[in-house]
């Protein structure tokens, strides 16, 4: 039983070793096995196949059991690390401590979004992208997208997602729109206002490689996410009589059928189901 | 400094090469292939682009085909609701193939696409 931090709360020292932790698993080459996992399984849901991390229920069981993977890579290097949180509700900017030169570093430079500061920065000579979609070697951020501006999502955001008492809605996908926190929390669902919310927005926010499939190349993809599995914990504390839907296979005849993960059935690749995910009791708890 | 979208918008140059543009990104490509491979002579490899525009110093070519930001291929994807994503823009979709095309512009900055990208399973 570990524990997983606020980011804010982290001393110096435990920022320099979990940073350390990373780059020891770049170096290693493990970390880009994980972003080709995360590019691989990215499905859009008009494609007729199996959707498994996005655009569908299992966004929250796939991604933690992604994240535990991770937190495993990163433990066998130092067993002292845990992936930390980021509240992006409360630390809201681009010159918060998080993105300083000790942590994750900045945003990326004008012309080509190239992150210059902290550990990541591709002059350092340690992280080098090997999977990416574009030219850029190095890792590219454009923090608050101050050529369009974009702000991070409000508490009132968060809270409108965390109300719905219900898990998930039909036809499970980006469309959901009659209600479901998944789809909510995701932020495909939307006011007519405001066409993206909450975790999505998170991934325009940050920009550079966080807007596209091979986001995982940020670390700030970690603590983004670890902060929306936290936030299924608060769903389900609110909710004690909800659960994840759908409980069982969709009927013949549905036309998701085959295309979204029910609760006891596997999430590639992994054989676990969102079942074994219900839950991260004795394994890590959130301060 | 980058133009901001509203003030590009007015400077960009498109380009249609056909009346039924328009009606094709609305995605009646299917139906309106015949007439486009019959205005094309036989021997053309790469077809015309139905939009080609230069986006803040970008080339941006618009086909039946696919999208193609200064002659790299972006990866084009559907969502349910028939809007686009793309290989840039995973959590964010768009109406038309242009909005989608000029997004991932704005995204890139000067960096450009690769010619081969990894592809979803
Ligand atoms: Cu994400």
């Amino acid at each position: 039983m570990y524990t997983r931090q606020n980011q804010k709360n982290l001393t110096s020292a435990q920022k320099k070793r979990f940073t350390a932790a990373v780059l020891e698993l770049k170096r290693t080459g493990a970390y880009d096995d994980l972003v080709r996992t995360h590019d691989k399984y990215f499905v859009p849901d008009r494609d007729s196949k199996l959707r498994v991390g996005h655009m569908s229920p299992s966004f929250f069981p796939w991604h933690r059991r992604y994240l535990l993977q991770f937190e495993r890579l990163l433990q066998a290097v130092d067993p002292g690390v845990s992936v930390p949180y980021w509240d992006w509700t409360a630390d809201n900017s681009p010159v918060s401590s998080l993105w300083a030169e000790d942590f994750l570093g900045g945003t990326g430079r004008e012309g080509d979004r190239r992150v210059m500061t902290g550990p990541f920065a591709h002059e350092k000579g340690n992280w080098e992208i090997t999977v990416g979609i574009t030219e850029a070697r190095f890792l590219t951020r454009n923090l608050g997208r101050p050529q369009n501006p974009i702000a991070l999502p409000t508490a009132a955001e968060l809270q409108w997602a965390l109300d719905d008492p219900t898990y998930d809605t039909s036809p499970w996908d980006s469309t959901a729109q009659g209600g479901g926190f998944r789809n909510k929390l995701e932020g495909w669902a939307a006011p007519r206002s405001e066409r993206w919310r909450n975790h999505n927005k998170v991934h325009q926010w940050i920009g550079g490689h966080m807007t596209g499939g091979t986001a995982p190349n940020d670390p700030a993809f970690w603590l983004h996410h670890a902060f929306v599995d936290l936030l299924w914990d608060r769903w389900q504390l609110r909710h004690p009589g909800s659960g994840y839907l759908p409980a069982a296979p969709l009927a013949l005849g549905d036309l998701q059928r085959g295309r979204v993960i029910a609760l006891d059935e596997p999430m590639p690749p992994w054989d676990l189901t969102p079942r074994d995910m219900l839950s991260h009791q004795g394994l890590y708890r959130y301060e | 400094m980058y133009a901001t979208p509203a003030s590009a918008a007015l400077t960009r140059r498109t380009v249609l090469r056909t009346a039924f543009t328009a009606a094709v990104l609305a995605g009646t490509a299917a139906a309106l292939a015949p007439v486009l491979r019959a205005r094309r002579p036989r021997q053309t490899l790469t077809p015309a682009p139905l939009v080609e525009e230069t986006y803040r110093g970008r080339n941006i070519a618009v086909d039946h085909a696919g999208v193609r930001i200064d002659g790299r291929p972006l990866h084009v994807m559907r969502r349910a609701d028939g809007s686009y994503l793309s290989g840039i823009n995973h959590f964010q979709s768009f109406g038309t193939r242009l909005e989608l095309a000029r997004a991932a512009v704005d995204e890139l900055g000067t960096t450009q696409l690769a010619f081969a990208a990894p592809h979803h399973g």
